[in-house]
């Protein structure tokens, strides 16, 4: 048996891990103060971008992703592509609907105070 | 002992075994991911139908409360890391004391989220037909709450979950079960926590930053 351990000790080095998780806290702070700024669309822009950047470094180091290979990494691109499938049609689905058709539109489900 | 002794019959050695445990453990966390995702999908149609209630639901929420509630939840998945270094490095005291601290985060984490709830249940800021919150009265307002509480809801129930894997290990640690020849529980263990985390990482901008 081919002991692996000790070609993988590397992947999980305290020094880098606490760095990660440094640049986690200060992305953090970063994303709070970036949304008090108050910049419009670009809020849910840079907010999201921040949390796919932090969501990222998260995968791909603490959960040693970037070491992964073959079947792990095929059964994540899958969970990502169904992901995006649902998430496309729901999106696509409420942005090309007829305005009637959405609960907006219902003063039933609206309440008296509806847009 | 040999760590062959912690390998199953039916597997060739350590690393297949490590291997099939984390297919099996991502193809799970995948569906954790589409769990999450169906309320995400929810998320983005009522935002869309009721933008300006949403955004103004949204600043109501602590969201100083929140990111002290992210890096409570970071630091839980470093000391997971740590935890997982440590069983590979054979050090049973240390991988004991970091998953101690991920399961502290994760009660910390619920206790703050819990002054939240309470907060909120004072106000009035309930879901669905409970909602009687003064200030936001505009439709769709309910919507919110209820989204606000079914997505954190859900995922502080992974935390209850998540938590009471890593005291388990904790326990198994403190006997010194796990080693470098032996970390697989401790490796799969932590996996689940950082998706908790990785859920977070989403839920804290769309919820309470914009």
């Amino acid at each position: 048996m081919v002991d692996t351990a000790e070609a993988e000790h590397d992947e999980l080095s305290p020094a880098r891990s606490a760095m990660i998780y440094l640049v986690l806290l200060v992305l953090t702070v970063a994303t709070y103060s970036l949304s008090r700024l108050h910049l419009g669309t670009w809020t849910l822009v840079i907010a999201m971008l921040i949390a796919i950047v932090k969501a990222s470094l998260v995968a791909l180091f603490f959960m040693q992703l970037w070491y992964h290979r073959g079947s792990v990494r095929l059964a994540i691109a899958i969970a990502v592509l169904w992901l995006f499938l649902l998430m496309f049609f729901v999106v696509a689905d409420v942005k090309t609907r007829y305005p009637l058709a959405n609960p907006t539109a219902n003063p039933m489900l609206v309440g008296p105070s509806g847009p | 002992m040999l760590p062959e002794s912690h390998v199953q019959e039916h597997f060739a050695n350590m690393e297949v075994q490590r291997q099939a445990a984390r297919l099996g453990m991502w193809a799970f966390l995948g569906t954790e991911v589409l769990l999450f995702a169906g309320l995400f999908a929810a998320y983005a149609e009522y935002r869309s139908l009721f933008h300006e209630t949403f955004v103004l639901s949204s600043r109501h929420l602590d969201a100083i409360m929140a990111t002290v509630e992210t890096a409570v939840l970071i630091t839980g998945s470093f000391a997971v890391v740590m935890a997982h270094h440590y069983a590979r490095s054979s050090r049973s005291g240390m991988t004991c004391l970091s998953l101690l601290v991920a399961v502290g985060t994760g009660l910390a984490f619920l206790a703050l989220h819990g002054i939240e709830y309470v907060h909120h249940f004072e106000e009035g800021a309930l879901p669905g037909k409970y909602y009687h919150f003064p200030e936001i009265q505009t439709a769709g307002a309910s919507m919110f709450f209820s989204l606000y509480f079914l997505m954190t809801g859900l995922h502080s129930l992974h935390v209850i979950a998540g938590a009471g894997v890593l005291a388990w290990l904790a326990w198994r640690a403190s006997s010194g079960e796990f080693s470098r020849g032996n970390y697989n529980a401790v490796e799969m263990g932590g996996l689940y926590w950082h998706l908790v985390d990785v859920i977070w990482i989403f839920l804290f901008p769309l919820l309470y930053l914009i």
